[in-house]
């Protein structure tokens, strides 16, 4: 076999590839577009913008003909191509059957899953999915994330759909596209916090209103630092609460509850641990910190983030480290029409715990593939968290339920080997270990390659390339503070410091699936086989894309020109967005652009202004004198954007924005289905 | 003396599939050896190298024994002990 070792960065992954984007004549999808155009440039993907179409999405037409017929022409000079799999030569008549399927993806992308005329921007989407409600658990009331969350996650799933079709077409599935719409992405992002709040026992019932929010992390010291405190065992914990003075006790109680950020969004320490640490200096908690084996982060800015020595090539590499090495052979088709799901026969070998992961592996089994799940012997110990249903905790399950449990004991020299030989018919490993590990298992990508050299090798990690250099353990929490994430949610926010609601473990996992989706594809197209990594941290400059943007502009213009720089960051939401109470709850409104105002002046029976503090405060007072209902009705046909405020999530099975992307059975947890609805043949629109 | 024990699900495979277990001992390092007596493999699941394994928690009433006195954690008859697993990281 020729090897040949490609670097990702003189050879974008999907070159050749093209994508056009026709927006809505009436679309306030901005920043869905500019990620998508984004994460499309970063993979190497041509892009082309249509005419504007009457609808409030957008469509796109994805297309792989030409990266075919640029690989197909070198491959046709070369006499030795075969698939070494099925030990033969790709044939003939398999090349022009390639060459002759419809070599375009459709896909229409739509704020609301069951209205496609009805509009939305981020904030609605966030309030109609839980998200705010999620998220506010730990501000002590519903909020705004504060960042294009569901935009970024919808145009990652957009990207991903488009190449799995596409991959699907190259192995025989004729599949003509795909329908997604924000509100799937959104609710799939707190799926596990639905599945807690519907479990058919104890049911968790946890609202904002209920919660407090001083008592949430991040910490403040004496000197004003804001910073973060992370460690996975307890004995690091306790040694730290002893040394500021924090008995045993206490320091137990406030354990429980910092282990809870991760599932429930909230971690209620008690009063006192917050309070010792505000009379000590960070340097002073550093220095504990460093005694005792805890891990502490300062939250730093984006504007800090940006002087990182790392920072321009993650920002010009984009979440994923790709190197690929050409293979000299195309993958056969594999004959499977009549499937319809575009990762049919793919098989992957998950060995992942927690939530990035298993997230990844939980959307490539929603996209058809086989997804082996290597877990402890014994079981993953969170099977066992509550709440549980039929002795699987619903949570655990919402991210692995379609996948096929093996116990490995993956420390031992047998569950090495039989790792080694589940691989051996895979198409994908995908592990999160902690740095070093696959190598101490004989388990790292030149190991693996070994045994099966057409294996595209994943791993789902923290820090990326800084993963040796920090020293800090790579989880949710950390990375916020260390990427800029915390700083920014918090700006928007009642409190500083990031979301308890775990913001990169889900979009991290969506951002690994993607790219192993990438590396699929390019392996289909070029007979190239990729190793995939990503991170935590990349995941954070992909959210903070947006922002990183305009400062990016900022280092370049005046002091003058950087005010209005960043109002063109806060107008991300639409002007007069703000949370309104109303007589049963709360409402979310959102004026797109400036010929709206007129409409919603009428509609809200307020004289014409332009005093915008005016404007707002007369909003509130009518606005609270109907219930959220009757003005999501009043502004039905309307181009405003308005959703009611979704606070108790098992209210979502029974809306009729949400209920159509959920699937709900008596006396089973409500479950969020797939974001990609295929489209059949004899239905393409 | 008489405690009662509640078993997570991922432990019950192990314990009959009962939730609870009503069992004898006057600390924690008693009562899982009592429990082990009679439902070989509990211990191994629950305590590693002599200590409570990494990956379960165990809490008389609302305190994790870890913060008290581990293993040796003395209880009494109106406790509530439970058994769950350990959430951390992403």
């Amino acid at each position: 076999m020729n090897s040949i070792k490609k670097s990702s960065s003189c050879s974008p992954l999907l070159s050749g590839c093209e994508l056009s984007i026709a927006a809505g004549s009436f679309s306030p999808l901005s920043a869905l577009r500019q990620s998508l155009i984004y994460q499309s440039e970063l993979l190497g993907i041509r892009l082309s913008e249509q005419p504007e179409i009457a609808c409030s999405g957008l469509q796109l037409n994805f297309q792989y003909s030409n990266a075919l017929d640029k690989n197909l022409s070198t491959f046709d000079n070369n006499l030795n191509t075969f698939d070494k799999r099925i030990q033969k030569p790709i044939e003939l008549n398999q090349k022009e059957k390639l060459k002759q399927g419809i070599s375009q993806v459709k896909a229409t992308i739509t704020p609301w899953q069951n209205d496609s005329q009805r509009i939305a921007d981020e904030s609605i989407m966030q309030a109609a999915c839980g998200m705010m409600s999620v998220h506010g658990r730990a501000q002590g009331q519903v909020q705004a994330l504060g960042l294009p969350y569901i935009s970024t996650l919808t145009a990652c799933f957009a990207l991903q759909g488009l190449l799995a079709t596409s991959v699907a077409r190259l192995r025989g599935v004729e599949l003509p596209g795909f329908n997604l719409s924000m509100m799937t992405a959104g609710l799939m992002a707190v799926g596990q916090y639905i599945a807690g709040a519907t479990a058919s026992e104890d049911a968790e019932c946890i609202f904002p209103s209920h919660c407090i929010a001083e008592e949430q992390p991040p910490f403040i010291s004496a000197d004003g630092v804001i910073f973060e405190l992370e460690t996975l065992s307890p004995g690091p914990w306790k040694a730290f609460w002893q040394r500021v003075g924090i008995g045993g006790v206490l320091a137990g109680k406030g354990w429980k509850a910092f282990l809870m950020r991760y599932a429930k969004a909230i971690s209620p320490l008690p009063r006192e641990m917050k309070l010792a640490l505000s009379k000590l200096t960070y340097d002073e908690i550093k220095r504990v910190c460093e005694e005792t084996g805890v891990a502490i982060c300062p939250v730093r800015s984006l504007q800090q983030r940006h002087q990182d020595t790392d920072f321009n090539g993650v920002l010009q590499q984009g979440p994923w480290l790709f190197n690929e090495t050409s293979t000299g052979f195309l993958p056969a088709s594999a004959c499977l029409s009549g499937h319809h799901l575009p990762l049919h026969g793919i098989v992957v070998v998950e060995a992942c715990r927690r939530i990035q992961g298993p997230m990844a592996g939980h959307l490539l089994s929603l996209l058809g593939a086989k997804v082996i799940r290597v877990e402890l012997p014994g079981g993953d110990p969170l099977r066992g968290m509550l709440p549980a249903e039929a002795g699987v905790s619903v949570r655990f399950d919402a991210l692995n339920r379609f996948k096929q449990p093996v116990e490995i004991d993956i420390k031992s020299a047998d569950g090495q080997e039989a790792i080694k030989s589940l691989i051996q018919s895979a198409d994908v490993f995908l592990h999160n270990w902690a740095p070093g590990k696959a190598a101490e298992y004989s388990l790292d990508s030149a190991d693996l390659r070994k045994i099966n050299p057409q294996l595209i090798y994943a791993y789902a990690g923290g820090w990326g390339e800084l993963d040796t250099q920090l020293q800090l353990p790579g989880t949710d929490f950390m990375v916020q503070a260390y990427s800029g994430v915390a700083e920014s949610v918090g700006r928007h926010s009642t409190k500083p410091g990031g979301s308890l609601f775990t913001v990169l473990d889900i979009l991290g996992g969506a951002v690994s699936s993607q790219g192993i989706v990438a590396a699929l594809l390019s392996r289909q197209l070029s007979g190239d086989v990729t190793r995939v990594d990503t991170s935590l941290l990349g995941t954070a400059s992909l959210l903070t894309f947006n922002h990183n943007q305009s400062l990016k502009n900022l280092l370049t213009k005046s002091s003058k020109q950087n005010e209005s720089c960043l109002s063109d960051e806060s107008e991300l939401f639409g002007k007069f967005n703000a949370i309104y109470s109303t007589t049963d709850g709360e409402l979310v409104l959102s004026c797109v652009t400036e010929k709206n105002m007129e409409e919603l002046f009428e509609l809200t029976g307020i004289f014409s202004t332009t005093d915008s503090i005016q404007v707002m405060h007369c909003l509130k007072e009518r606005i609270i004198k109907k219930s959220a209902r009757e003005w999501v009705n009043i502004f039905a046909n309307s181009s405003i954007a308005v959703a009611e405020v979704v606070v108790d999530l098992a209210k979502l099975a029974s809306l009729p924005e949400s209920s159509d992307c959920l699937s709900s059975h008596p006396d089973s947890y409500v479950r969020v289905m797939s974001p990609w609805r295929m489209r059949s043949t004899s239905d393409d629109e | 003396m008489s405690v009662t024990i509640n078993i997570p699900a991922i432990l019950q495979n192990l314990t009959h599939n009962k939730k609870s277990i009503k069992t004898t001992g006057s600390s924690i390092a008693e009562i899982i050896n009592t429990i082990e007596a009679e439902y070989p493999g509990f211990r191994d699941r629950v305590i590693a190298d002599g200590k409570v394994h990494r990956f379960m928690n165990i809490y008389v009433n609302d305190d994790d024994i870890r913060f008290l006195n581990n293993l040796d954690t003395k209880v009494s008859s109106s406790d509530s002990i439970t058994i769950l697993p350990a959430v951390a990281g992403g």
